[in-house]
C-alpha cells in the first residue's frame, strides 16, 4: 500500500478509534486515516452519497470495520461492499470485540480479508493493531476506479 | 211234507239271523277300517256261505233231517264266534284310542284342568300336577283358587267365567303357588263347558308356565334399568343414533348439553334441532362417515357449543352399531368434556411460549450486555495504559528539568506511588471484569450451541482430555489413574468440556503436602453411565458443597485462577444432556465428582 492509500476506520466508539489510531501510528503507519462513526457514514462515503466526505477516483483504500455500530452494522456494510463489483476489491479488516464463532464464520463467508478480535488487555490490543499496521504497510491494494453500480 | 217245510223255515230263520250278525260285523269292520278285521270277516263269510250251500244242497236232495238241523246250527255257531271275535277286536281298538287320549291329556306340553260349576277341580293332567308339585288326590275336588297366589282375584274371575261374563279365547296371566311354596307365572286359557241345552257345566282351562319368560323379561328390565342408571350417571355424553342420525338413545348428560332437558326429548330428533348449522353438519358428516365406512372414529378432539352458548371441547368416539346380522343400523357415540384440559393445555402452551421467549430474551440480554460491556473495558484498559505511558513521559520530562528535591513530598508520592497504584487497580479491575464477561459469554453461548448427541467412546475421550492437560498434570506433579470406561450418549465437544473442567479443578485443588493422585473410573447403573473423578486434594467442607455449582462462586478467590464458572458450565451442559453431577467430599481428604449420563 503506497503512502497515498487511505485507511478507513468505521468505529462508533471514539476511544477505540483513538486507541487504534495511536497504535497504528506507533507501528509506523502514516497514511491518511478517516473515521466513520457508523455504518451509514461508511456506506455514504464508499458509495459517494450524502453531504459528508466522498470516495475519490483512483485511490487506494483499506477498510477497518467494527461490527456493532448504530444505524447500519459492520456486517451489513461488509455485505454491501462485497456485493459491489468494484468496491469488493477493497480489503476489509474486521476489528471487533465480538468473538462469537458464528459471527466470525459469517464475516469470512461474506468476504472479509482478516478478522481480528479486539483484546481487552491493552498490550494485546496495541500489539494486534500494530500487526495490522505492519500488514497494511506490505499489502498490495488495488485502485478503485469505477463508480459503484 | 208240511213238517219239512216247517223245519226248513227254522233253518232259514237261523241262517237269516247268522246273515244279519255277519252284516253287522261288516258294518263295524267298515267303521274300524282294519285289514285284519276285513280278512277275518272274509274268511268267515266264505266258510259260512259254504256251510249254507252244503246244507241247502242236502235239503234239496232230501237227506237226513237231523243232519239238516246240525247243518243249520253250525253256521249259527260260526256267526256268533265271528261276532264275539269282532266285539273283542273293537273293544281293543277303543281301549287303545282311549289310552292314547289319556296319554295326550296327561303328557300334553301344557297344564290342563276342568272345573265344575262350583269352581272345584274335576280333572287335572299330569303336566299341571308336575308343574305345581301336587298329586291328583291333593288337587281334585279343591276350589281352583286355592292354588292361586291371588286367591280373591282368582275366585272372582272363576265366578265371572261361570256366569258367562268372559269373551271366548281370553287369556289371563296368573301366579300359582306350588306345593313347595314357590310361585310360578302362568298364562291361563279358558273355555266354558256347556251341555246340549247350552247351560254352563264347568270350565276347561289350559295352563302355560311362563316363569322362565317372565324371569327373562324381568332380567331384561333390570338390565335396561342398570344400563339406563349407568349411562345417565356418566359425566360423559352417551348417545345412539340411527342411520338417519336421529337420536335413539341419549343420556342425561347429552340432553343437558343440547338443552333438551330430559333424554326422552332427544328421541327422534337430530343435531340440527339443537346445534348451529355448521356444527350439526359436521357431526352429521362424521356420523355418516362411520356408517358408510364401518370404521370407528376414536378419541377425536372437536369443538362444540353448549346450550348456554359456551365454547367447549370434546373428545369424541363414534363406533358403528350393528344388528345381530352384522348390518350397520346406526352409531354409538361417547364424548367427554375436555374443556378444562384443553384450556390448561392452551395455558401451558402460552406459558411455554412466554417462557421460551423470556429465556431467549434473557440469553440475548446476557449475550449483548456481556459483549457490549467489553467495549468500554477496551477503553478503560487502553486509556489507563495510555495514561501510564503519559505519566512516564511527564516523569521523565520533569526529572530532566526539576530536581527531585524541589518536588514536594506529596507530588512525589502522587507520582511515584498513588498514580501507578490507581492505574494498577483500574487495570486489574478491568481485567477481572473482562474475565467475568468472557465467562458469561461462554455460558450464554452454551445455551445457543446445538447439541449433537452420539455414542461416545469414553476411553478415547478421557485419554484425550488427560493428554490435553498434560502440562497442568506435570506442573501439579500429579498422577492420573485411568480405568476402562463404559460408553455414553452425548455431544462430544460438550462432554469433553465437562471432564476438562472437573479435571482442571482436581489439579487446581490438590493438597500440596502430598503427591496428587487422581483416580478416574466408571460403571453402568440402571441405564446410566456413571463416571467418577476422585482426587486426594484439599476436599470441600460440607457447608460449601452445595455452592460450588453456583455461578461465579469461588471457594478460594485470589489464590487460584478462574472465573468461578467451571462447574456451572458442567451443570448446564449436563442439564441439556439429561445428565447429573454431584460431589462427595471430605475436607482434607479429597473430593469425588460423579457425573451421570444416559448409557443408550
Amino acid at each position: 500500500m503506497n503512502k497515498e492509500g487511505v485507511i478507513l476506520i468505521a468505529e462508533d466508539d471514539e476511544g477505540h478509534f483513538e486507541l487504534i489510531k495511536r497504535s497504528l501510528q506507533r507501528a509506523g503507519v502514516c497514511n491518511e486515516i478517516l473515521r466513520f462513526a457508523d455504518g451509514q457514514e461508511t456506506l455514504d462515503f464508499l458509495f459517494v452519497k450524502g453531504d459528508g466526505p466522498k470516495r475519490e477516483h483512483d485511490k487506494e483504500y483499506i477498510l477497518l470495520l467494527d461490527i456493532r455500530m448504530p444505524k447500519i452494522d459492520g456486517m451489513e456494510v461488509l455485505e454491501k461492499v462485497k456485493n459491489d463489483p468494484e468496491l469488493k476489491k477493497i480489503p476489509v479488516v474486521m476489528l471487533t470485540t465480538t468473538d462469537d464463532p458464528r459471527t466470525i464464520d459469517r464475516c469470512h463467508k461474506l468476504g472479509c480479508s482478516v478478522y481480528i478480535v479486539k483484546p481487552v488487555e491493552y498490550q494485546d490490543f496495541a500489539e494486534a493493531v500494530r500487526k495490522v499496521g505492519l500488514l497494511l504497510s506490505v499489502v498490495e491494494v488495488p485502485q478503485i476506479d469505477g463508480m459503484p453500480k | 211234507m208240511h213238517s219239512v217245510v216247517a223245519f226248513d223255515l227254522v233253518t232259514f230263520l237261523a241262517s237269516a239271523v247268522g246273515l244279519i250278525v255277519l252284516l253287522r260285523g261288516w258294518k263295524r269292520a267298515f267303521e274300524l277300517k282294519t285289514k285284519l278285521v276285513f280278512t277275518g270277516l272274509l274268511v268267515f263269510t266264505l266258510s259260512y256261505g259254504l256251510c249254507l250251500f252244503i246244507e241247502w244242497f242236502g235239503i234239496t236232495r232230501a237227506l237226513d233231517r237231523a243232519e239238516g238241523v246240525i247243518g243249520t246250527l253250525i253256521p249259527m255257531w260260526w256267526a256268533f264266534v265271528v261276532y264275539a271275535f269282532l266285539a273283542e277286536l273293537v273293544e281293543q281298538k277303543l281301549r287303545e284310542r282311549e289310552a292314547r287320549f289319556e296319554e295326550l291329556f296327561d303328557n300334553a306340553p301344557i297344564g290342563y284342568h276342568e272345573l265344575d260349576t262350583q269352581g272345584r277341580i274335576t280333572r287335572v293332567n299330569r303336566t299341571e300336577l308336575e308343574m305345581l308339585g301336587y298329586t291328583a288326590e291333593e288337587m281334585l275336588g279343591k276350589p281352583v283358587w286355592e292354588f292361586s297366589a291371588e286367591k280373591d282375584k282368582s275366585r272372582e274371575t272363576v265366578a265371572d267365567k261361570l256366569a258367562g261374563e268372559i269373551s271366548p279365547g281370553q287369556v289371563f296371566e296368573r301366579s300359582l303357588v306350588r306345593k313347595d311354596g314357590t310361585t310360578i307365572a302362568v298364562i291361563v286359557g279358558v273355555r266354558l263347558l256347556r251341555d246340549k241345552a247350552g247351560h254352563i257345566r264347568g270350565i276347561r282351562s289350559t295352563i302355560q308356565n311362563i316363569t322362565k319368560r317372565k324371569l327373562a323379561e324381568e332380567s331384561l328390565a333390570e338390565e335396561h334399568n342398570l344400563l339406563r342408571t349407568l349411562i345417565d350417571n356418566m359425566p360423559d355424553n352417551i348417545y345412539v343414533k340411527d342411520t338417519e342420525m336421529r337420536f335413539v338413545v341419549g343420556n342425561v348428560a347429552v340432553a343437558r348439553l343440547m338443552g333438551a332437558g330430559t333424554p326422552d326429548k332427544l328421541l327422534g330428533k337430530t343435531d340440527f334441532d339443537f346445534y348451529p348449522k355448521e356444527l350439526a353438519e359436521r357431526y352429521s358428516a362424521d356420523g355418516q362417515k362411520v356408517i358408510s365406512s364401518g370404521q370407528s372414529l376414536v378419541s377425536r378432539e372437536e369443538p362444540a357449543v353448549d346450550a348456554a352458548g359456551n365454547r367447549k371441547w370434546y373428545s369424541t368416539t363414534k363406533v358403528p352399531l350393528r344388528d345381530s346380522r352384522g348390518k350397520i343400523v346406526g352409531i354409538v357415540g361417547i364424548s367427554r368434556d375436555i374443556t378444562a384440559r384443553k384450556l390448561a393445555e392452551e395455558d401451558r402452551e402460552r406459558l411455554m411460549q412466554t417462557l421460551a421467549l423470556k429465556n431467549k430474551e434473557l440469553e440475548s440480554i446476557l449475550y449483548v450486555t456481556s459483549h457490549d460491556l467489553r467495549s468500554p473495558l477496551v477503553n478503560i484498559q487502553g486509556f489507563s495504559s495510555e495514561l501510564s505511558l503519559s505519566c512516564d513521559l511527564i516523569h521523565l520530562a520533569l526529572k530532566e528539568k526539576i530536581n527531585a528535591a524541589d518536588m514536594s513530598e506529596e507530588v512525589r508520592t502522587a507520582f511515584n506511588k498513588d498514580v501507578p497504584e490507581a492505574l494498577g487497580f483500574i487495570l486489574t479491575s478491568a481485567k477481572k471484569m473482562d474475565s467475568l464477561l468472557s465467562g458469561l459469554l461462554r455460558l450464554s453461548r452454551l445455551g445457543q450451541a446445538a447439541v449433537n448427541i452420539e455414542r461416545l467412546d469414553m476411553n478415547a475421550m478421557f485419554t484425550d482430555v488427560t493428554k490435553n492437560m498434560e502440562y497442568q498434570l506435570k506442573e501439579a506433579g500429579a498422577t492420573v489413574d485411568l480405568e476402562l470406561m463404559p460408553p455414553c450418549l452425548g455431544d462430544a465437544s460438550q462432554i469433553n468440556q465437562i471432564f476438562s473442567n472437573i479435571l482442571d479443578n482436581a489439579f487446581k485443588y490438590l493438597d500440596e503436602s502430598r503427591p496428587g493422585v487422581i483416580h478416574i473410573y466408571g460403571k453402568i447403573d440402571n441405564g446410566h453411565s456413571i463416571y467418577c473423578i476422585e482426587d486426594n486434594g484439599i476436599g470441600i467442607a460440607p457447608e460449601h458443597q452445595g455452592k460450588i455449582f453456583q455461578i461465579f462462586h469461588r471457594l478460594e478467590p485470589g489464590n487460584k485462577s478462574g472465573e468461578g464458572l467451571g462447574l456451572t458450565i458442567v451443570r448446564r451442559i449436563l442439564d441439556r444432556h439429561n445428565g447429573k453431577v454431584w460431589v462427595e467430599s471430605e475436607l482434607g481428604k479429597g473430593s469425588k465428582f460423579l457425573v451421570s449420563l444416559p448409557s443408550f
